[in-house]
C-alpha cells in the first residue's frame, strides 16, 4: 500500500513539474492523470476503511458474538438488536467509524438488514406469522426510510432520541403492566 | 393496520429507523395495543417492516456514510445464526411471556436511551458553560 501511494506521490511530482516544460496540450491529460492518482488513493483508503479488523477494538470473534447475541434478541422480540450493536458500537466498530453517530447507526442498520431477512423468513417457515397485513406495510416503509436516511445528515437526532426513548419506556411499562394483570 | 391513519403511523415510524434513533419497538406497541393484534405477528410484521424501511435506508446511506463493511459482515454472520434460534424460540414461547419480555426490553431501552441522553446534553451544556 506504502509502495502504491508513494508511487502516486512521485507521479504527481512529476506530472506538476511537466506541465510548464510541455504546455497546455500535456495538461489536460496531466489533470486527468492527477484526478486518476487522486480517485485511486481515496479508493485504496476506502478498502482499508472497509476491512479494516485491526484498527477495531473488538476482535473479529468479538463482532460475531455480539452478533450472534443482537441476533438473538430481534429473532426473538422483532426487535433490539440495533439498539445491542449501537450500544456497543465503541468496542466493536474501527475507530473512523465510531466516531460519528450516524456511522454508527447506518453501520447497525446494515447489520440489522440481513438478520432481519432471515428472522421473517424463518417464522414464515416455521408457520409463526402468515405475513397478515405484511403488503400495506411496504410503501410508507420505503417511503420513511427514504426519508429518514436524508433526514440523519440534516437535524440533531439527539431530542428525537429523547422523544422516543420516552415514548418507548411509556409504552413498555404498558405493556408489562397488561403482561403482568 | 386500518386505513390512512395506519399509514401514517408506519411512514413516521419508518422515519425514525431510517434515521436509526430506534423505533422498531414502536411498531409492535402500535400493532398489539392499538390495532389488536397477537404479539409474536405482530413481532413478525415489524420485521418484515423494517426490512424495508432499514432497506431503504442503507440505500442511501451506502453512499453517504462510513459503513464498516468487514464488521457487517462478521456482525451479519454471527446475527444469522442467534436470528435462527431467537425466532425457534418466539415461535414456540407463550404470548404472554413474549410480552413481558418486549415490555421489559422496551422499558429498559427507553429508561437507558433517556438517561444517555440528558445526560450527554447536560455534560454538553457545561462544556458550553467551560468555554
Amino acid at each position: 500500500m506504502r509502495g502504491r501511494r508513494a508511487a502516486a506521490a512521485l507521479d504527481n511530482i512529476f506530472i506538476i513539474y511537466s506541465i510548464p516544460l510541455f504546455g497546455d496540450f500535456c495538461n489536460n491529460k496531466a489533470e486527468r492523470k492527477l484526478r486518476t492518482n487522486k480517485k485511486r488513493d481515496s479508493a485504496a483508503a476506502r478498502a482499508v476503511h472497509i476491512f479494516n479488523f485491526a484498527s477495531a477494538v473488538g476482535s473479529p470473534s468479538a463482532l460475531i458474538i455480539t452478533g450472534i447475541a443482537s441476533g438473538f434478541i430481534n429473532g426473538l422480540l422483532g426487535t433490539g438488536g440495533g439498539v445491542m450493536i449501537v450500544r456497543s458500537a465503541d468496542k466493536l466498530l474501527p475507530q473512523d467509524t465510531s466516531r460519528d453517530p450516524r456511522d454508527i447507526y447506518a453501520t447497525a442498520l446494515a447489520v440489522m438488514l440481513p438478520i432481519s431477512a432471515v428472522s421473517t423468513i424463518a417464522s414464515a417457515w416455521m408457520g409463526a406469522w402468515q405475513g397478515d397485513g405484511a403488503a400495506r406495510m411496504i410503501l410508507p416503509a420505503l417511503i420513511g426510510g427514504t426519508v429518514g436516511a436524508a433526514l440523519l445528515e440534516r437535524l440533531q437526532t439527539n431530542i428525537l432520541r429523547i422523544i422516543f426513548s420516552a415514548v418507548a419506556a411509556y409504552s413498555g411499562i404498558v405493556m408489562l403492566c397488561g403482561a403482568l394483570r | 393496520m386500518d386505513g390512512m391513519m395506519g399509514a401514517l403511523i408506519a411512514t413516521a415510524i419508518a422515519v425514525l429507523s431510517g434515521m436509526g434513533v430506534g423505533s422498531g419497538g414502536l411498531l409492535v406497541v402500535y400493532l398489539t395495543l392499538g390495532a389488536g393484534m397477537e404479539q409474536a405477528a405482530a413481532q413478525m410484521l415489524n420485521l418484515f417492516f423494517f426490512l424495508f424501511a432499514a432497506g431503504a435506508s442503507t440505500a442511501v446511506n451506502i453512499h453517504r456514510r462510513k459503513i464498516a463493511w468487514g464488521c457487517v459482515l462478521l456482525l451479519g454472520i454471527g446475527g444469522i445464526v442467534g436470528a435462527v434460534a431467537g425466532t425457534a424460540l418466539a415461535a414456540t414461547a407463550k404470548p404472554r411471556l413474549l410480552r413481558l419480555l418486549f415490555g421489559g426490553m422496551l422499558s429498559y431501552t427507553g429508561v437507558m436511551g433517556l438517561y444517555r441522553s440528558i445526560r450527554a446534553m447536560l455534560i454538553a451544556g457545561k462544556q458550553r458553560n467551560l468555554y
